[in-house]
This record gives structure tokens, C-alpha cells and sequence, in this order.
């Protein structure tokens, strides 16, 4: 027992250099931001879903989305969304359009804030016209603060066969 | 350099249970996921799909959270907000739940009467031609509302020294003046709603615990349940009760002060009465029995089957049908093969309070002459009767609401139908129906002989309001009360209160500018007021600051001089004062007279005992 030594354990572990040493450093692309829309199983790059890795992609895509959603479509935030559903047989009326851009206007002003609208277009593609019947609109928007340029988006409203 | 993980560790560890609403759950899910996997998704922002994934999980959490807090809520009858809820909270506080309430009125009821001489050579109505107008007679307001007469209406009824209790005045009188005919009133209590019979056929089927249901809502008494081989089924707060109280005449001589005896009747035949509150429908829940098999053929004898040891040390096993156990009578008998006679009372509502002199009608009339008067004495008798009520009737109300079914909960639940403690004890006593005699004061004393024995002192007022000694029959039926509310180890022994009179002399020094006499009444006034039976209790002291405080308060008096307690026993002059001798100034005690264990001091004759002089 006279032999017997006592060790305290903060002497053990991981010292600063070691820590260096031993640290990964394949490492090196960037976290994932979110997941992509629609949503996608991943077989690429180890993740459950399609990630988005840029800021810019992620942006664009919660704007369509907002742009997608009408009112009462999530769950206790019944404002979420341009709620563009009623307008969207109306698209390219004036009045319609009017409607529609003073929407989206307010729900960017309150959920998206840091996007500057710039232009809006209705468009539609007439099933007479070959193909399906489409509408969808047509913002072009930048993101300053991102340091992002003019981007343009399309947004399928609807699409009848 | 060693890395310490325990920060880490520590950081890990914490969890918050606080968060009970959509914000707050979606902030703490947000915070959790950054904090663990920062490397797997950043961006939670409301127009993510991360963020919406966040937002379904904290609505899920929200609504949990929200139905707990509901359910939690439900469970206490002050924050309950769900009818059946309430309801079942009232059920199980004891609650009872009734429809709309009857109104109550005091009727008048006149008759004339022909007058005779009695040999004292007063005139006074004729005995035979009073009658008895009976219960179930039924009158109608000018509304149309019905009142049925709860108790006989007796004209004939006369006191100790053989006057009529009623009052007469003249109506006719001959030529020399001498009354003819006599206006007979007599005042009697009257109760709303229409009375009704319904039968009910019951197959030979033994149904436990059957149930009928009465068509009518709103019924406020059931007055008679029986069926076709004439049992009569009483009316019982749970089926375990098995016997009732029962009020019969008392026909000694202590009827005028106890009306009724008290008797504790078995009652095998029995139900309980329940009204649903949403449709005020009642429904009538008899027991399980069965009426045809005693008892000992329902329920094997254990000892039979468990002891057969005569000669043997081994026994069988055996089996017990727990079923059989509900068909004996310990529930009540249930009905079988019978028809059912349901009598009850329904309807009510402040509607039924109907305004003073507004019942004129009688609607049905059940009347006996006693005396059986000739039919022409009888005819013209009834054809004088006449009803009035001075009175708005009162009492009529909507059924309760929930509001007022919470409010009932809490002291419902603090009621007990046992004794336990002396407030128990003397609630229970206050609270016996008058018919079966009234306690003015009951006090309360540990016998010392006997640890699990109380000693119950009584007293009574007679007719004057003096106090007096209970009669023997109100104590009969204190005792047979007591003894169904009463633990089974617990024994009371009633005794009758020792009534102390007493006196009080005086003497003051009046202001020079007052009137002497007036002062010395006034003072009187105000011994009286502070001596007044109504502040005394059994076993109360006298306290003698509070006589002194009423004299020199008096107006016109400066100083109290003498203040002096007397007691007074036996008979002085015209006065009989209790038989009790007792010392008031020698058992003067810190400002405070004492009396002995159960007594009570009454100053009685005020008039003769409190005499003062003023200088």
C-alpha cells in the first residue's frame, strides 16, 4: 500500500498540440444552409435530403416558396405566403396584376425583407398554344446585403392538362 | 494543456420544460437544433423548409401542451369549463341536482261558521261544523299556477286548556246583538306544480339497480313510489342506506313544544333519485336484491365451505360467484314482476311566484268534518270557503346553471354526514327538522369517566321564550337522530342544561342637569339588551365588563358606584325562577362569573331582576 501512487485526472487528456495534430482537416466544404425544394433524397454527399450549400439558392428558393403559399397554408402563421391562388385565373388583367404584386410586396416586406423587388410579369401559356395550360409570374429581385445582382425567378402558379 | 469537457458535458445537459406555447417551443426547437447540429441545417428562418419543419413539430407541442392544461383544468370543479364535467364534480361532492324549484306561499283559508254559547257564556264557533280541509287540496292563481296543500289544514285544533287555536271574528250577529256566525281563518303552507301519477310495468325479470324514468321535467318531490303488492319504496341519498327517518305524531303530553316523534324505520325497499341536468328529466334507481331468496341462499356460508375440518386437516378449494354478492338485499330490493306507482310533483320557475291576492281559485278541494255536522251545516260550510293570500309566493327559480352548480361544489364538499368533531356534533343538532322538538342551546363537555363518551347538555324555551328543560321526547329523538350520524365507538349522554337566573343591582352618580329616573331606565334598557338570552350560550361566562360598559355608556350617568350580581332561585313573589342556587359574586373569576359544567345564566323577569339607584 506505501507503494501505491494517486493520479489526479485533469493531468490526462487531449493537450492543445495533440488536439492539432489529430483534428480532421478533409473537412473543408461548407455546411449545408437547407434543404432543397422539392425535397429530394440525397445519395451524394451523405445527407438524408438535397441540401442547399449557397446562400443565393437558398434565398430563391424560400421565395418561391413564399411566392407558393397562400394563406392558411401553415400552421399558426395564417398570414404566411403571397396567397396568389384567387388571383391566379385573373393574371395578366391589370387590376390582377396590381393585386398580385402589392401581395407579394407585403409578404417579402415581412418575411424576406432583405429582398429588393425590382419588376414583376404575369405570364400564361394557353393550352390552344400547345402544351399545358400554365400561369405563373415573373419577378426580378437582388439581394444587397448578400451582395447578390439582379436575379429573375418564375413561379408556376398553375398548371392544367 | 488539458481540454476540460465537463463545460461541455454541463451545456449539453440542459434542457427546458418551460416552454408552453407555439413561440416558445418553436424558439427552444430552433435553439436545440442549433446547438446540436449546427453541421446538418442553419437556416430555420420562416420561409425555410427548415423553419417549417420546426413550426409542425412546435404546433404538435403546442397542442399537447394546451390539451394537458385543458384536462388539468378539468379536473378541478373552479376551472372546469365542460358541462359533463361540472356535472360529475357535483355528483361526486353530493350536489344534488334539481330542475326548475317550486314557489312556496302562505295561504289563508276562511270559512263561516255557526256560533255557540259555551257555558262560560262566551260564544265561540260551533266544534262540529270545523273541518279539516286536507292535504292535496289544490287552489290556482289568476296565472293559472297550481299550489297543492302540503299539510291538513286543521280548524279543529285546540291547545291545553281546550281554545281554539284558530283565529274568529264576527260576521252576523242576531237582534240582541249575539254573534250568529263566526269567520273562521286558518293560515297554511301551499307549494307549486301539479301533481301527477305514473305507473310503471316491471317484467319477472331481476334487473339490478333498474331504472324508470318520469316524463315530465322539472319534478321537484317524489310524494309516493309503491307497487301493486303495496311496499312502499322510500327515497334513500345512496342505496347503501337502509333505513330512513320517519316522523310520527306525538300524541303525550309534550306535543305542543315536540310535535312529531322521531322513529328510524327500515326501509328494504328503497331508490335513489337523480336528475339529469341537461334534460331535467329524473330518473328513479332501485337496488339489486332479490326479494324472493333470503340473503343466506344468495351468499354461501364461508364457514361451511372453509372450516369443514371435523375429523380432517385437509379441505377442498372452493369457489365464490361475485355477482351473487349484488343480489342481496345490502342495495335494496329490486323490483320484479309489479307494476310501479310513481306519485311526484312537478314543475316550478319564477313564474310560479305569483303576486299577494292573486289565488282565489280553488282548484280541488279535500275536506272532512271531524264531527260529522249534518250535510246542510256541511254544504253551507264549503260553500263559504273562501282563500287569499296576502303574500307573494317565493321560492320559484330556474333550474341551476353551471355557474351555480360550481359554486355549490366547494361547500357541498365540506358538508360530512358524520360526526366527528363538536362543531359536527352541534350542527347536526341544530339542524333537526322542528317537527321533532327544537334545541334553543346544546353544549358540549368531555366525560371525564368515560374518554370515549361526550356529555351533550341541552335546553329548550317554552312558549314565553324562557328557558326551560328539554322534554323527553325531543331528547328521544335527539337520541335516535345521533346515533345514525355517530361514529360506532362514540357515545353521547344527554343531559338537560342547569338553568342559573340571575339579577343585577346597581347603583350610579347621574350628571346634575339630567333627570334622574330617566337615567336609571335608560340603564335599566341597556342591562337588559347586554343580558339578553340571545347572547348566551352553555357554558358562557357572565362577563362583567360588558354590564359595565352598557351603564356608564348610558347617557347622563358619571359614575357606576355599585355593580352587584344576584342570584335567584325557586319562587319570589309571583316569579318561578329555576330551583338551582348558585353564588354569582363568590364565583367571580378575573372580571368573569363562572358557572358550573353545563349551565346556562338567563336573566328571566328582566322587569323584577335588574333594580338600580341613582344619587
Amino acid at each position: 500500500m506505501s507503494n501505491a501512487r494517486t493520479y489526479s485526472f485533469k493531468s490526462v487528456g487531449e493537450t492543445l498540440e495533440e488536439y492539432g495534430q489529430t483534428r480532421r482537416t478533409d473537412v473543408t466544404a461548407k455546411p449545408p444552409l437547407g434543404i432543397k425544394t422539392p425535397i429530394q433524397l440525397d445519395y451524394d454527399f451523405g445527407q438524408l435530403f438535397e441540401m442547399h450549400y449557397n446562400a443565393a439558392d437558398m434565398i430563391k428558393d424560400n421565395f418561391k416558396n413564399l411566392i407558393l403559399t397562400n394563406h392558411g397554408e401553415r400552421v399558426e402563421m395564417y398570414d404566411f405566403g403571397a396567397n396568389l391562388q384567387e388571383l391566379v385565373m385573373e393574371l395578366g388583367s391589370e387590376n390582377a396584376d396590381k393585386e398580385a404584386m402589392k401581395r407579394i410586396l407585403k409578404a417579402v416586406n415581412k418575411y424576406m425583407p432583405f429582398i429588393i423587388l425590382s419588376d414583376f410579369e404575369a405570364f400564361s401559356n394557353p393550352r390552344d398554344g400547345g402544351g399545358p395550360a400554365i400561369r405563373g409570374v415573373r419577378v426580378t429581385y437582388s439581394i444587397p446585403v448578400a451582395k447578390m445582382g439582379t436575379q429573375a425567378m418564375e413561379v408556376i402558379l398553375y398548371m392544367g392538362g | 494543456m488539458a481540454v476540460d469537457s465537463s463545460k461541455t458535458v454541463a451545456k449539453q445537459a440542459q434542457k427546458s420544460y418551460l416552454a408552453k406555447d407555439f413561440v416558445s417551443f418553436r424558439q427552444d426547437l430552433i435553439k436545440y437544433a442549433k446547438t446540436f447540429f449546427p453541421d446538418k441545417i442553419q437556416d430555420f428562418s420562416e420561409a425555410s423548409l427548415g423553419g417549417l419543419l420546426m413550426e409542425m413539430a412546435a404546433y404538435v407541442g403546442d397542442t399537447m401542451s394546451f390539451y394537458l392544461d385543458y384536462q388539468f383544468n378539468e379536473l378541478n370543479p373552479i376551472t372546469a369549463i365542460e358541462p359533463q364535467n361540472i356535472v360529475s364534480h357535483a355528483k361526486n361532492a353530493g350536489v344534488p341536482i334539481t330542475g326548475a324549484a317550486p314557489s312556496v306561499v302562505k295561504l289563508t283559508f276562511y270559512i263561516a261558521v255557526p256560533a255557540q254559547l259555551k257555558d262560560n257564556g262566551d260564544y265561540v264557533p260551533q266544534d262540529i261544523a270545523l273541518p279539516i280541509i286536507k292535504k292535496d287540496t289544490q287552489v290556482k292563481s289568476n296565472t293559472g299556477i297550481v299550489f297543492t296543500l302540503v299539510e291538513d289544514c286543521d280548524f279543529t285544533e285546540k291547545d291545553d286548556y281546550g281554545n281554539l287555536k284558530v283565529t274568529y271574528t264576527t260576521s252576523e250577529v242576531d237582534t240582541s246583538n249575539n254573534p250568529t256566525t263566526f269567520i273562521v281563518v286558518k293560515e297554511a303552507t301551499l307549494i307549486s306544480g301539479k301533481i301527477l301519477v305514473q305507473t310503471f310495468s316491471i317484467p319477472n325479470i331481476l334487473k339490478p339497480f333498474r331504472k324508470i324514468t318520469l316524463s315530465n321535467q322539472d319534478v321537484s318531490q317524489i310524494i309516493r313510489v309503491k307497487d301493486s303488492q303495496k311496499h312502499i319504496y322510500y327515497e334513500v341519498e345512496s342505496l347503501a342506506e337502509d333505513n330512513i327517518f320517519k316522523a310520527v305524531k306525538n300524541l303525550d303530553d309534550d306535543k305542543q313544544l315536540v310535535t312529531s316523534n322521531l322513529e328510524v324505520v327500515p326501509a328494504p325497499y328503497r331508490y335513489i333519485k337523480s336528475t339529469d341536468f341537461r334534460t331535467r328529466i329524473t330518473t328513479l334507481q332501485f337496488g339489486s336484491g332479490d326479494a324472493s331468496a333470503p340473503d343466506d341462499d344468495i351468499i354461501p356460508d364461508l364457514s361451511v365451505l372453509a372450516l369443514p375440518l371435523y375429523g380432517t386437516k385437509t379441505m377442498p378449494r372452493f369457489s365464490i360467484d361475485p355477482n351473487a354478492l349484488l343480489r342481496t338485499s345490502t342495495l335494496g330490493i329490486a323490483p320484479v314482476n309489479t307494476t310501479l306507482e310513481v306519485t311526484y310533483r312537478y314543475g316550478g320557475g319564477s313564474q310560479h311566484n305569483v303576486a299577494p291576492e292573486s289565488i282565489k281559485t280553488i282548484n280541488s278541494l279535500n275536506i272532512m268534518f271531524p264531527e260529522n255536522p249534518s250535510s246542510s251545516i256541511q254544504d253551507s260550510v264549503i260553500r263559504s270557503l273562501d282563500v287569499l293570500n296576502a303574500t307573494a309566493a317565493a321560492g320559484g327559480a330556474a333550474p341551476l346553471n353551471l355557474e351555480a352548480l360550481k359554486s355549490l361544489i366547494q361547500s357541498s364538499r365540506n358538508q360530512q354526514a358524520r360526526i366527528v368533531t363538536q362543531q359536527d356534533l352541534l350542527a347536526r343538532i341544530y339542524t333537526l327538522p322542528t317537527e321533532f322538538g327544537r334545541v334553543f342551546r346544546a353544549g358540549i363537555h368531555h366525560n371525564l369517566d368515560n374518554p370515549l363518551s361526550s356529555n351533550l347538555y341541552v335546553i329548550s324555551r317554552d312558549i314565553a321564550e324562557n328557558l326551560t328543560i328539554s322534554p323527553d321526547a325531543l331528547k328521544i329523538n335527539i337520541s335516535k337522530y345521533l346515533n345514525e350520524f355517530r361514529l360506532v365507538s362514540d357515545a353521547v349522554d344527554i343531559l338537560d342544561a342547569t338553568v342559573i337566573n340571575y339579577g343585577i343591582n346597581f347603583s350610579i352618580v347621574c350628571s346634575p342637569d339630567s333627570n334622574k329616573s330617566t337615567v336609571v331606565q335608560n340603564v335599566i334598557n341597556a342591562i337588559r339588551e347586554v343580558s339578553d338570552i340571545k347572547y348566551f350560550q352553555i357554558d358562557q361566562p357572565i362577563i362583567e365588563s360588558d354590564v359595565i360598559n352598557a351603564v356608564i355608556n348610558t347617557e347622563g350617568v358619571l359614575s357606576l358606584v355599585e355593580l352587584q350580581f344576584k342570584n335567584y332561585s325557586g319562587t319570589v313573589g309571583v316569579n318561578k325562577f329555576s330551583d338551582y342556587d348558585f353564588d354569582l359574586e363568590t364565583n367571580k373569576f378575573k372580571g368573569m362569573i363562572v358557572g358550573p359544567e353545563g349551565c346556562i345564566f338567563e336573566m328571566k323577569y328582566p322587569a323584577s331582576v335588574i333594580m338600580g339607584t341613582a344619587q
